[in-house]
């Protein structure tokens, strides 16, 4: 042993242990608070580099700053410093249905050498023209603002409160376009459906064009069914788990749904019935329903809901061609063309399309063992997030709602 | 870009703080730094040992706040070019971490090589 290492030993030995009480107290605490900031340091270190390095955690920090924007309808002022620069533009495309009016949400930047490309999104703001709805334009700017290029898109049908299965082209010039904008990767594009938009993003991501490259497919208080929807809107009721509990649906989809069911019908009797459910719009009474033909009159019935005891009648008596065209117009004869992942949203107490629709939406994607994810909210109306939120239904609703949105950035992070 | 960058600056000197708190300022210190002397050892009985030591001390938690704040800011800026802004925090963020890490080890190490050549000069 070295003479230093004795002197050492001897100090040691010969401190008073009364004299050393307190500073050794203080000797703890200085290395616990010291082992507290180490382990500090680590979690910011795998936090920091988990949220940066790697897809999933960019797609976190993507969620995490989208959803107070989704939320609150507006973007928070402290989140505009991570903004990217934003253009917003118009153009039209042609289609096989005719014109697609786009508006282009895009960022003025190039795109990150990392991941290299950026991610797009098609959105179709549900029926008529919804480009100008103020939380729409909010949750397209939000997305650019994080380095997506959106396309929110209508067409003339839909313009003008009709659905055609035919619009689906439009959807796949419009990816087409967006698969050729600079930066943007075809294989990062995922296709959104509010509302009536829903199964028309659906046909189109069934198209053998484009259905090998759709990131994902997400859906948003849309109908699975068409036949299912009319038949909810004719009992004026849903059965929810085997209960049968009243569901009163306000006027726009019955207005929607008689301007399609009026395509089936002879002329004279569809302007008429279509003039019936238009808001101011005056009922049929009972001697023009007495000229009208049966397939008419079973039409009425069903939109008007004043029958619901013979929905199934009505709904048999409905015209083939009604029943060729909601056939048409339904997801569910596609769902297996179907190959990227589908997201359902739904509101809870949806008055326009009942939440039963992605119900069995989901169930019919979980029979074929298809990949999706499905959520049911509460802090929605419709598809537009309420004015009136509460604090508790906000923390119960935001995880699923954080879950969903994760799924749905992943893809372009 | 101005703000964020001083965030980024504010956020590097709370890692820096942490890092003092966690006495990783220590290897700053050049007589610690090259001896890695134990926290058991007893401090010398001399004043000029002492104080010698303190100086080091308190030049090393400065040094280590603005390490902390140039890494924040260099992760900042390597984040908005090589990832876009929403993800820069996030780098500033551990890039100012492996900063106050790494660079009291580094100066740690080249100070003990240093000492190494000029020990094996002399000798």
């Amino acid at each position: 042993m070295s003479s230093e290492a004795q002197e050492h030993t001897k100090q040691t030995v010969t401190v008073p242990v009364t004299g050393n009480a307190a500073p050794s107290k203080t000797r703890r605490r200085r290395r616990l608070g010291s082992v507290v900031a180490r382990v500090a340091l680590v979690l910011l270190f795998g936090i920091g580099f988990f949220l940066s390095a790697f897809p999933m955690g960019r797609a976190t920090l993507r969620t995490v700053l989208l959803l107070p924007t989704l939320l609150m309808a507006s973007e928070p002022a402290p989140l505009t410093l991570l903004d990217e620069p934003v253009r917003r533009t118009q153009m039209t495309i042609s289609s096989a249905s005719g014109p697609v009016y786009v508006d282009v949400y895009a960022p003025t930047t190039a795109a990150p050498p990392i991941p290299g490309t950026r991610g797009g999104l098609i959105m179709i703001p549900g029926i008529g023209d919804n480009r100008n709805v103020p939380q729409l334009v909010n949750l397209s700017l939000a997305f650019a603002h994080e380095g997506l290029v959106v396309m929110n898109m209508t067409t003339t049908t839909l313009a003008h409160y009709g659905l055609s299965a035919q619009d689906s082209d439009g959807v796949v010039q419009v990816f087409r376009v967006l698969a050729h904008w600079p930066g943007v990767s075809a294989h990062r594009i995922g296709l959104v459906g509010f509302s009536g938009g829903g199964p028309i993003i659906c046909f189109a991501a069934a198209d053998p064009r484009i259905r090998d490259q759709v990131a994902f497919v997400a859906l948003f208080g849309s109908y699975f069914n068409a036949t299912s929807l009319l038949r909810a809107v004719g009992r004026r009721a849903l059965t929810v788990d085997g209960r049968t509990q009243v569901w009163q649906p306000n006027p726009f989809p019955i207005q929607v749904l008689a301007n399609v069911i009026s395509e089936t019908l002879p002329p004279a009797e569809g302007s008429r019935l279509q003039s019936a459910f238009t808001p101011g719009g005056k009922p049929l009474t009972a001697q023009d329903l007495a000229r009208f033909s049966p397939g008419t009159v079973a039409a009425y019935h069903l939109l008007a809901g004043d029958e619901p005891d013979q929905v199934d009648a009505n709904l048999a008596a409905l015209p083939s061609q009604a029943h060729t065209l909601l056939d048409e117009l339904s997801v569910n004869r596609v769902i297996d063309q179907i190959h990227a992942p589908i997201y359902l949203l739904h509101d809870r107490s949806d008055t326009s399309v009942p939440f039963t629709e992605s119900r069995d939406f989901a169930a019919a994607l979980m029979g074929i063992h298809h990949p999706y994810d499905f959520a049911e909210f509460g802090i929605f109306q419709h598809v537009e997030v309420r004015a009136d939120l509460g604090i508790g239904q906000v923390l119960s609703d935001s995880p699923r709602l954080f879950r969903i949105l994760n799924e749905i950035l992943l893809p372009s992070s | 870009m101005l703000i964020l960058s001083l965030f980024w600056l504010l956020l590097g000197i709370l890692i820096g703080a942490l890092a003092n708190a966690a006495r990783l300022q220590a290897c700053l210190s050049p007589r610690q730094g090259a001896t890695r002397v134990p926290h058991t050892t007893p401090a010398p009985t001399g004043q000029i040992g002492s104080l010698q030591k303190d100086l080091a001390l308190g030049q090393g938690w400065l040094v280590m706040l603005a390490v902390g704040a140039l890494a924040a800011l260099l992760g900042g800026w390597l984040g908005v070019l090589l990832l876009g802004k929403y993800v820069a925090t996030a780098v500033a963020m551990w890039v100012a971490v492996l900063g106050v890490v790494v660079v009291p080890w580094l100066v740690a190490w080249v100070h003990t090589r240093f000492r190494a050549g000029d020990s094996a000069h002399g000798s």
